[in-house]
């Protein structure tokens, strides 16, 4: 592939994959992730293939890509024809997801479930160096535009939402700051903390009652008893090893009981080992819902809860509000309302922040929005991240100091309790009847663009 | 009718026949044991008052050099004393001890409640033998943790008087060849029944006055494993205890062995929880009988014999043990036949005025007692004084019975070895390849 910023499209009956050179297999993973991290299904549901060079591709990059031809010359055109037939069915389910026009995926669970479905995937977490969460999913992580616990949380969402089903493999404890399962587990002194520990494994020898380390009955490769100069040959027909002291080098404490601490590899914090974050590692398959969800569209969280909260009303809907608005203002030409579109930048970056508690975020911005507008005001959101507002007996300039009150209110509830920094757009425009709202939504978001 | 008979028999009595008919208590127990009783209270007590300033002397000594003394507690599910204990180590007068305890592989909640006792520092160390390795084990385990000058062995179910550390340490500072010190050791459950009542007075007369005697005299045999205070360096020397039971016995012995002393402090009191039914009573004598077998008569047999390290105390010591143990048990044996072969008609009469002669002496001997301890000796400790009475069917018909039972077994079928008292791998093992010292 020459230029994958070039593409735009790709027509499903003539391309059935890309395939990438591996020679280098890091700049094609790079490459797998710039397909994977498009928006639009065709492209990056479509199936990748590696061709593998002379140099061995690791295993964790080998298992990102939906398979790996092998360069044998003459051969090379059957296996080509052999993949095109094998991954048949993940076109078809590519084919069906892009049945409509200009359909962009920008919702990152959405993408997951997509992708999952296409290839009826088991998406299996395997234990890994190279991910500060310790484990990775293959062919899921290429989706995901940080090397962070966004995957975890994005899987946990979705199951929560019963798209997918989880089926335990394990469990592992991670860093309870960054999330890094890198952790040092280390006994310290319960005296002074210090882990400077030597351990004394004491022995018991059966015919003299001596008790003593296993270092003081060391001659060369034997055990022989201080007290009584016999051999010790097997362990509970002459001797046992009784149990385990500890000598601290610091203070001198002795004990049996040693404190156990855990650091961090990545942020170098100490904690109690009960302190940190015990995971549950879990492998993820589509459920039937889950399959629904991936062809016809995946309820929108945000959206149920805004229903709910601020009676948002369905797209469609709206429009036909503000086409009787637009008559009515022109009808009587004594009133002034307005349109206002926004678009919240950063809501998908909460879902791989928090996982299942982004519901309790969403109905925090529902308050923002109910707080803000009048039960007269009509309210609608093209997506997660655009909204239209039709501002009734409202002036432009009313509506701005409303609309900057609510960027304001979720702005700092993102800032204050997840660090995230806001970045939100919104015009206002007095409804005239020309004005169009799908072209106001078009102007907000070539501003955001440029 | 019987009383008739009776003072025909004691009008008949002349001092040959007196002799021939009571030879065990008049030859036998009235020497060795009221004797020198009286020995005591006629020149212990006396020489006592006399060493005051010599006694004073070595309490400035002590506490101008403030050893750290290890207290060590090795025992099996003995969780439920240590609390008590613990508390009575804090209120000593002397300050300067660590408490060492190990847990020989309890199986309750002995561990729980040590750990917690020591997070709140009531004790310095705790430590547990997952696997348990009999007492001795437990014992040499506290003392490679042990850092103290002086070690004091304690049992679990034992607590002190306020002074006992401090006086229990004053023989080391008034003579340097003092290796190890025997605490008194005096029944805490004494009013807690019939059989605990006749314990306080054995304990009374056997240890307290018993072993005062025979430190005066210079055979002491054995040092309590329930109070006794050792110098770590020549427990370090022997490489501590060997496998039991009796292990404090065999313990004395190797330290007389050395050349050091081994003396009795009466005043240093330790209060000791005794078995509270005859059942364990007979239980708990039997393995303590047993010892006498397994240790003096088998395994120190060569303090008995001449040898270069030939010592004549230590030879008394012993020979005191087996002689007053083991052949005047059989001697009783043979009384008891002589009774019934030549007196058999008189039976009654014999029982009657044996019984009045060893509670005479008996007597005797608790107020020697008494007289020894002073001011030390309680209230109901003195109540006692009703039940001796029946101390000759205590020590003479009941003890004897188990301790004849405990020496037959061992000397013929060694069932020392074979008893729960340590893990049957250790027995094992010790019962194959004995030590030889």
């Amino acid at each position: 592939m020459a230029d994958i910023d070039s593409l735009s499209s790709v027509d499903d009956e003539k391309v059935a994959f890309f395939l990438i050179d591996c020679s280098d297999p890091h700049a094609a993973y790079r490459q797998l992730c710039r397909i994977r991290r498009m928006v639009d299904p065709a492209l990056y549901l479509r199936p990748v293939l590696f061709l593998p060079g002379p140099e061995s591709v690791p295993k964790n990059i080998l298992q990102s890509a939906d398979g790996a031809i092998q360069a044998m010359g003459h051969s090379l055109h059957e296996q080509l024809e052999s993949w095109t037939a094998r991954l048949e069915g993940i076109n078809k389910k590519i084919h069906q997801y892009t049945g409509q026009p200009n359909q962009n995926d920008t919702n990152i669970a959405f993408k997951i479930l997509r992708f999952i479905a296409s290839r009826n995937l088991t998406a299996e977490p395997i234990p890994s160096v190279q991910a500060l969460s310790g484990y990775i999913f293959p062919a899921l992580q290429p989706l995901f535009p940080k090397p962070d616990n966004g995957i975890f949380e994005t899987l946990e969402y979705l199951e929560t939402q019963r798209l997918l089903s989880g089926t335990f493999t394990g469990s592992a404890y991670s860093c309870t700051h960054c999330g890094c399962a890198f952790l040092n587990f280390f006994e310290t002194c319960p005296d002074c903390g210090s882990s400077d520990l030597v351990t004394d494994e004491l022995i018991h020898h059966f015919k003299c009652a001596y008790v003593g380390g296993l270092s003081e009955y060391r001659q060369g490769n034997e055990l022989i008893c201080p007290k009584c100069d016999k051999t010790l040959n097997h362990i509970g027909v002459d001797y046992d090893k009784t149990s385990i002291v500890y000598h601290c080098n610091q203070c001198g404490n002795v004990f049996q009981e040693a404190g156990v601490m855990t650091s961090c590899y990545n942020c170098h914090r100490e904690t109690e080992p009960e302190n940190q974050v015990q995971r549950s590692i879990k492998s993820y398959t589509i459920t039937a819902i889950g399959e629904n969800a991936a062809s016809y569209g995946m309820d929108s969280l945000f959206q149920n809860i805004l229903e709910s909260k601020v009676h948002a009303l369905a797209f469609s809907a709206f429009k036909e509000f503000f086409r009787i608005e637009q008559a009515r203002i022109q009808r009587y030409g004594v009133t002034v309302s307005s349109l206002a579109a926004l678009r919240l930048g950063g809501i998908e970056e909460l879902y791989t922040r928090l996982g299942k508690r982004t519901r309790e975020i969403f109905d925090e911005i529902s308050e923002a929005f109910k707080a803000n507008l009048r039960s007269s005001d009509l309210f609608t959101m093209r997506n997660e991240t655009l909204f239209l507002i039709i501002l009734t007996e409202t002036t432009p300039e009313d509506g701005e100091r409303a609309l900057k009150r609510i960027k304001e209110r979720i702005g700092s509830l993102l800032k204050t309790n997840l660090d995230i920094t806001f970045d939100a757009d919104f015009a206002i425009w007095q409804i005239t009847p020309d004005l169009d709202p799908d072209s106001c939504l078009e102007k907000v978001l070539s501003h955001y663009a440029a | 009718m019987l009383l008739d008979s009776l003072g025909e028999f004691v009008a008949d009595l002349t001092l040959m026949k007196m002799l021939a008919y009571f030879w065990p208590f008049f030859l036998v127990d009235m020497t060795r044991y009221l004797f020198l009783d009286f020995v005591v209270l006629l020149v212990y007590i006396p020489k006592r008052r006399l060493r005051k300033i010599r006694y004073k002397l070595a309490r400035r000594k002590l506490y101008r050099e403030r050893p750290l003394v290890s207290v060590i507690v090795p025992g099996k599910n003995e969780g439920k004393h240590i609390p008590a204990l613990a508390e009575s180590l804090a209120n000593q007068t002397y300050k300067n001890i660590e408490t060492v305890i190990v847990d020989d592989g309890s199986d309750d909640n002995t561990p729980v409640i040590c750990r917690k006792l020591e997070r709140e520092g009531k004790i310095d160390l705790f430590l547990r033998n997952e696997i348990r390795g009999g007492k001795a084990s437990a014992a040499n385990t506290a003392l490679r943790y042990a850092r103290g000058k002086y070690i004091i062995h304690l049992d679990a179910d034992s607590h002190l008087k306020h002074n006992a550390i401090e006086t229990i340490l004053l023989p080391f500072y008034m003579d340097t060849h003092v290796g190890a010190v025997g605490g008194d050791v005096r029944v805490a459950n004494t009013d807690v029944s019939f059989a605990t009542r006749l314990q306080a007075i054995e304990y009374l007369k056997s240890i307290t006055t018993g072993r005062t005697v025979s430190s005066e005299l210079g055979i002491l045999r054995i040092i309590a494993g329930a109070h006794g205070a050792f110098r770590r360096d020549i427990l370090q020397r022997i490489y501590g205890w060997d496998v039991g039971p009796g292990l404090d016995g065999d313990i004395t012995l190797k330290i007389r062995k050395l050349g050091y002393k081994v003396v009795h402090e009466p005043y240093a009191i330790c209060y000791t929880n005794c078995p509270d039914t005859f059942t364990k009573l007979a239980r708990q004598r039997f393995r303590w009988d047993r010892s006498l077998i397994r240790f003096r008569v088998r395994r120190h047999r060569d303090i008995l014999l001449p040898s270069k390290s030939f010592n004549i105390k230590n030879f008394l010591a012993s020979a005191d043990n087996i002689v007053f143990n083991l052949l005047l048990d059989i001697k009783w044996w043979i009384y008891i036949a002589q009774v019934f072969i030549i007196g058999r008609s008189q039976v009654e009469i014999f029982f009657i005025i044996n019984m009045f002669l060893y509670s005479l002496a008996n007597f005797l001997e608790f107020f020697v007692a008494v007289a020894l301890l002073g001011k030390t000796i309680r209230r109901r400790e003195k109540r006692l004084i009703a039940f001796i009475p029946l101390m000759p069917l205590y020590t003479g018909l009941f003890l004897r019975t188990v301790r004849t039972y405990a020496y037959i077994m061992e000397l013929f079928h060694r069932v020392s070895y074979m008893d729960k008292w340590n893990p049957w791998k250790v027995s094992k093992i010790v019962k194959n390849e004995p030590l030889n010292r």
